[in-house]
């Protein structure tokens, strides 16, 4: 494989990788400052919610690289609008503890109770933003769904980078009121994604 | 009072990172922002339930509301057809004359040359697919009035304006706008095409232009069938009619290996050329390098191109040239009744010129635009 192939996700990666921490950033934020937990614990939900991304990437990679030149951006907007709604709706679900251990949804789904933040990840990473559809089209060229993964993997650990600050958001759920804050926050942030997501989903 | 104000700090950021992606994918999305601003196309009917049918290239996209075109630069919007690629420049860069190619046309001359996005076309071998198989959205653009475009290329100091690297046709009313401005300002205009435009609108387009390049990418129907989403009873129509108009015409074939580089289909080519334009165009072999959706074929072999030049001229054809490939011979424009060297060229640049006023030493004329 040609090294300028490695060299170009990393490089797209490092590059934008600030601009993927804004779009994840009204997500995750709450997710890790909602409740009071260890830095360990912490940490192990950054790395759950980047493990869904990192999934998230690698299947949209896969679909890329397989469907080649069949995949018309209106299809890629489409699904970024309906992953909008998705992950506000999983968010909202799990601010309201309904995705907890004693949570509605979650006494009989052993995946919803402890992979939520994974699954937002993943719902975060095929919710396809400008530099990522950059690559997309990038991708579509080369029509190899390995190396569609490839891409993909390397641009997501070169993007991870500017996550890990985030972990040390946790730190602040120690007091009650900021615990509360971040709670609001999850709340408004889903509302607005999730009323954005249907504005983007029907508009012409 | 610290927690209070991390608090409304914390709150800030996750609202404030919440905004500036949304605006940041709006701008993306939606660049003008209002439909108003956006060009209404020419040559196109509306028709019943706000569907309307484009006539500017041979497609004759017939569109739903929302929809675009096969070219990805035109949209119906309320019953509308709109290019969405007006004023938008992909690229932008001063080449020699030489690079487009034309070997006939003022050379030596530098030619501000301007791409938009999208292409009536579907090549599988497309040089420039990141910019011509992209809808406007997709690709970084920066805004450009005509009359801007044509103050640049002033300043610039190129005799000529092209539209290039993408296909022209599919920004037909910023490139025909830009080209008033620009023969007002007393610029030569090029065009730098597949060929694949309808009747009426490079009729009008021939009107402002003073070269015509156009990309013969096979000599046969199935080819274009297959690797372009083209047909080539339309590119030979086109060719007809620029012949006539008696605006420059130069003609490229990029010979592609087992697709179109057989010595009959070269030989039918050249026959045609010879047989319906005369043996005054240009024709150029170029070399093919393996891209886009053709990554699996080797380059061409420079002995393909060295033989298709020689069928050619062979067919009669007076102007015959390689590209992509160092061959001098190939390069080099003759005086057809001499033999003595009109103009020597290497790559893109000229190394030698004898020509005086496009003509020979001997005072043979060659066919071109000189001055």
């Amino acid at each position: 494989m040609d090294k300028s192939l490695l060299i170009q996700p990393l490089v797209a990666g490092l590059s934008v990788g600030a601009f993927c921490l804004t779009r994840c950033f009204p997500f995750m934020a709450p997710l890790v400052a909602a409740e009071d937990r260890p830095l360990h614990r912490n940490l192990f939900i950054v790395l759950e919610f980047l493990t869904g991304r990192l999934a998230g990437y690698l299947c949209f990679g896969i679909l890329a690289g397989w469907l080649g030149e069949r995949f018309g951006s209106r299809w890629l907007k489409l699904g970024t609008d309906l992953s909008f709604i998705l992950l506000s709706i999983v968010l909202v679900f799990y601010l309201l503890g309904l995705i907890r251990e004693q949570g509605l949804f979650c006494r009989a789904s052993t995946f919803f109770r402890t992979r939520s933040p994974a699954l937002m990840g993943f719902l975060m990473g095929i919710n396809i933003c400008p530099p990522f559809l950059l690559s997309v089209l990038y991708v579509f060229a080369q029509k190899s769904p390995f190396y569609g993964m490839v891409y993909f993997a390397l641009f997501f650990l070169a993007s991870s980078v500017y996550f890990l600050p985030v972990i040390f958001l946790g730190m602040l759920a120690r007091a009650k009121e900021l615990r509360a804050i971040a709670r609001l926050s999850g709340f408004l942030a889903a509302f607005i994604f999730f009323f954005y997501g249907i504005y983007s989903l029907f508009r012409l | 009072m610290i927690k209070r104000i991390i608090a409304i700090l914390f709150l800030a950021a996750v609202l404030g990172s919440a905004a500036v992606y949304i605006l940041r994918r709006e701008s993306a999305v939606t660049p003008q922002g209002n439909p108003d601003s956006y060009f209404e196309g020419y040559y196109y009917e509306p028709l019943e339930q706000k569907r309307v049918q484009c006539f500017l290239c041979p497609n004759h996209c017939n569109l739903a509301e929302g929809k675009f075109a096969v070219c990805k630069a035109r949209k119906n919007i309320g019953g509308k057809l709109y290019t969405m690629n007006y004023g938008r420049i992909a690229s932008l860069h001063v080449d020699p004359v030489e690079k487009k190619p034309f070997f006939h046309f003022l050379p030596g001359s530098n030619v501000f040359s301007v791409g938009t996005t999208g292409c009536s076309m579907r090549c599988f071998f497309c040089q420039n697919w990141e910019i011509s198989q992209a809808f406007p959205d997709d690709v970084q653009t920066r805004p450009a009035t005509p009359r801007q475009l044509v103050d640049e290329a002033v300043k610039s100091g190129a005799p000529v304006i092209a539209f290039t690297y993408n296909e022209p046709v599919v920004a037909f009313e910023y490139m025909i706008e830009t080209f008033k401005l620009a023969k007002a300002k007393g610029l030569r205009t090029a065009v730098v095409s597949s060929g694949y435009i309808a009747e009426e609108p490079l009729r009008e387009l021939l009107k402002y232009t003073d070269a015509y390049k156009v990309d013969l990418k096979a000599f046969s129907e199935k080819f274009y069938r297959k690797l372009t989403g083209g047909h080539l009873e339309d590119i030979l129509r086109t060719l007809k009619i620029i012949k006539e108009s008696r605006v420059w015409l130069e003609i490229v074939t990029l010979l592609i290996p087992g697709e179109n580089d057989s010595p009959e289909e070269i030989r039918s080519l050249a026959r045609w050329v010879r047989e319906n334009l005369g043996t005054d165009v240009p024709l150029h072999f170029s070399r093919f390098f393996p891209k886009y959706k053709l990554n699996n074929l080797p380059p061409t072999p420079p002995e393909t191109l060295i033989a298709a030049r020689s069928i050619a001229m062979q067919e009669g054809l007076r102007f015959v040239y390689t590209g992509n490939v160092a061959n001098p011979e190939g390069e080099t424009t003759y005086c057809p009744g001499s033999g003595e060297t009109a103009i020597a060229r290497q790559g893109y640049f000229i190394t030698r010129n004898n020509l005086t006023d496009g003509a020979c030493p001997n005072g043979e004329k060659i066919p071109g635009v000189w001055k």
